[in-house]
Parts: structure tokens; C-alpha cells; sequence
């Protein structure tokens, strides 16, 4: 017997010579017909039991933050689609990288003991952080003691709202680094 | 006495034969007006739409992922998408089956990024680990008695706990047919396969909901 007839025969799909046809044979199979029938009444428990409709959490935040993103996108359609790593490759990546490597040096530099004068005053020193492009606007920010350093860049790419963190397992991350 | 028969219900609701979803109330717009208006970029008609639909999405994705931020972040992308998508819906299908393939699609990206799933279509006849004959039997093997007859949360605890058990494939099958009402054409075109795959799914689909809760 195959699984299209008595898939219908559950979903009282058949017609009524199908119907008539399937049941002689049943009545032969009294187990078959026990179980298929217990297939049929799994239907009604399943309705009651899983809901057909479940209404988001914050549903209201739902809409607007939806909506917030379309209008983004309608205002500026040229980066909708790409992820903040899609942008990366190409050309993006030499850059994004020497202003990686050059931003991090200028924090080691800042993170290393302060100089002081001859009186004892702690010196800071000015850090000189090079940036790639006009667009990107660095700041740094340091302790007098030398015992923290900032560095804001401004006039990166916005993260994308749709980009998942979350979802990027460890090992994502590591085959994304490691360029794989 | 099987499973089903242990819990009786006083009102169980009636199959749903007609589509539940996307239908429009009394006075309202139906889904093809909406989306007309939406592709004209009319964004509230488009929040209208996402607001008759949305429950249904979460109820669906949550259902096939189970986890609740997961799905709303999801349910979020399926609504963008479908967003982008709009200008090449043409109305040969309704509106609240190609959502659903939407939705079927970021699920699936979803759950193959999380290496849970792995591509193509999965042949029902070789489910390796979970093959259940079609001739075999899945009727318990002792009478119930009358006194077991189990609480609405104990039955809601132990359907959760076999739909988790059972392939994605499978769950998303039953969902649509048993809880959604969708008919075969409408199940095929949201999952993307053919009518004799969808039938031959759902009957292993049944079996081996079936067989895990009567083996408890």
C-alpha cells in the first residue's frame, strides 16, 4: 500500500471509490487500519496542542523596528544588502587591516609606562594614529598615569541591523580572520 | 488504546479546511490589495500586512527552531525579505503561501549556518537512524487505562518533546498540514518539493510522531 493513499485516506482526501477500494483492504490489515487511524486522530491533538498563531514578543517593537529598517533601506538602497563583512573584501580589506594594524599600534604605544620628567610628573605623550581615508576621524583618549587608552574612530560603515552576532559561532569568527 | 485516545477533549476545534492564514476580516483589505499597495511603496499598507501575519511567522519559526529570540530576529528577515521580494510576487500564488516559502527559506539558511541541517531534499524512504517501516506497528502494546487519561500540560509536554525529536523536515510538514491547514499544492509550493514527496512526508512524518509518543 503506498504512503499517497494512505496519507489521503488519514486526511479524508480520497475519493469515493479510492475510499471504498482502500477500506476492503484495511478491513484485511485490522493492525494497519489501528494504526492509520490513530494517525487520523493525532490531527485534533496537534491543533489544540501547537499553536497556529503566537503573536511576537514586544509585536508593537516588532513593527517598528521592522519598519525602521525598510525606511533605512528606502533612504539609502545602496548598502542594504551588504553585511559590514561583505563590505570587507576587495579593496576594503588592505585598508581595513592597515588601519587595524596601525590603530593597534598606537595603543601599544599608549599602554606602555609613561615617561616622566625630571621632577617625577608623569608625561603623556601625543599619540599619532593614522588613519586611512579622510572620512575616518580618530580620537584618542588616555589617562594621565598611562593606565588606559582609547581610541574612538569615527566615519566607519554602520553595522548592519540585520547582522547577527549572535548566529556567528567561534568558529565563524575564526575562519573569517583567517580569511577562509 | 492508543495514545490520542487517553486524552479526550471536550471541544476539540474542527480541521481547519479552509487556509487560516492571510485572511482579511470584515471591511478589511485583502492581502492582494495590500500587497498592490505595498509594491507601490506604500509602507503602511505593508505594516498592515506584517501585522496580520506576523503571529503566524513566529508561531512557525519558533516551532521549527525552538528558541524564542532566535525566531523573533528571524521572523524580522523573513518580513524584510519579503520586503525586497515584493516587486517579483505576482499573485499566482497567495500571498500567505509564498511568506510562507519566505519563511521556509530563512529558516532553513538559518538552520543550515548552524550545521543542523545539510542541503538538498531528504528522502524520506532513507531516513537511516529514524526509518520506520510503513507496515510496521506503533500501537501500543498494553490497554490504557481509563485513569491515565493525561492533563492538557503533560499532552502539550510530551508532543513538544516528540516534535523536537523528529527532523526538521518532518516538523515543518505536520505543522503546516495538521496545525496551518494547508492543503498539499500549498505545502509543496512552501517547501518546494514535489506533491509525491510532500505525501510520502507527512506519512513518515505521522509515523514517527506516532511511534515516539507511544513508545513513553
Amino acid at each position: 500500500m503506498n504512503e499517497d493513499l494512505m496519507t489521503r485516506w488519514i486526511d479524508d482526501e480520497l475519493s469515493e471509490d479510492e475510499r471504498l477500494e482502500m477500506e476492503a483492504l484495511l478491513e484485511k490489515e485490522p493492525e494497519l487500519k489501528e494504526e492509520l487511524t490513530q494517525m487520523r486522530e493525532m490531527g485534533p491533538v496537534l491543533r489544540e496542542v501547537i499553536p497556529a498563531e503566537k503573536e511576537p514578543p514586544h509585536a508593537d517593537f516588532f513593527n517598528t523596528h521592522l519598519m525602521n529598517q525598510i525606511r533605512r533601506e528606502q533612504a539609502n538602497p545602496a548598502v542594504k544588502k551588504t553585511p559590514w563583512w561583505g563590505r570587507l573584501h576587495g579593496g576594503w580589506i588592505p585598508a581595513s587591516a592597515l588601519a587595524a594594524v596601525l590603530a593597534f599600534f598606537a595603543g601599544m604605544k599608549l599602554s606602555s609606562p609613561p615617561k616622566t620628567s625630571e621632577a617625577g610628573i608623569p608625561l603623556v605623550a601625543s599619540p599619532m594614529v593614522y588613519a586611512v581615508g579622510d572620512s575616518l576621524q580618530t580620537e584618542v583618549i588616555a589617562a594621565l598615569d598611562g593606565s588606559v587608552s582609547v581610541i574612538v574612530m569615527d566615519g566607519l560603515a554602520d553595522v548592519d541591523d540585520a547582522l547577527e552576532l549572535a548566529s556567528l559561532s567561534t568558529a565563524s569568527y575564526e575562519e573569517f580572520w583567517a580569511g577562509k | 488504546m492508543n495514545f490520542f485516545r487517553w486524552f479526550t477533549f471536550k471541544d476539540l476545534r474542527a480541521p481547519q479546511k479552509e487556509s487560516p492564514v492571510g485572511s482579511a476580516g470584515e471591511g478589511e483589505p485583502s492581502d492582494l490589495d495590500l500587497v498592490a499597495q505595498a509594491k507601490d511603496g506604500d509602507t503602511a499598507a505593508f505594516e498592515m500586512l506584517v501585522t496580520r501575519h506576523r503571529g503566524k511567522v513566529y508561531a512557525m519559526v519558533q516551532n521549527m527552531i525552538k528558541n524564542e529570540a532566535d525566531a523573533w530576529d528571524l521572523s524580522q528577515e523573513v518580513f524584510l525579505k519579503v520586503w525586497r521580494a515584493l516587486p517579483k510576487f505576482e499573485a499566482r500564488a497567495k500571498f500567505s503561501t509564498w511568506l510562507y516559502r519566505i519563511t521556509h527559506n530563512v529558516v532553513y539558511d538559518w538552520l543550515r549556518k548552524r550545521k543542523l541541517e545539510s542541503a538538498g531534499e531528504l528522502d524520506d524512504g532513507l531516513l537511516s537512524a529514524t526509518t520506520i517501516a510503513a507496515g510496521s506497528v506503533t500501537t501500543p502494546s498494553q490497554e490504557a487505562r481509563p485513569d491515565l487519561a493525561l492533563s492538557h500540560h503533560e499532552l502539550g509536554r510530551r508532543i513538544e518533546a516528540a516534535m523536537a525529536q523528529i527532523s526538521p523536515e518532518h516538523r515543518e510538514v505536520i505543522t503546516l498540514r495538521e496545525v496551518q491547514g494547508y492543503d498539499y499544492k500549498e505545502i509543496a509550493e512552501a517547501m518546494e518539493c514535489s506533491l509525491g514527496t510532500v505525501m510520502s512526508r507527512l506519512f513518515y512524518a505521522r509515523k514517527k510522531l506516532q511511534a515516539l509518543l507511544t513508545d513513553e
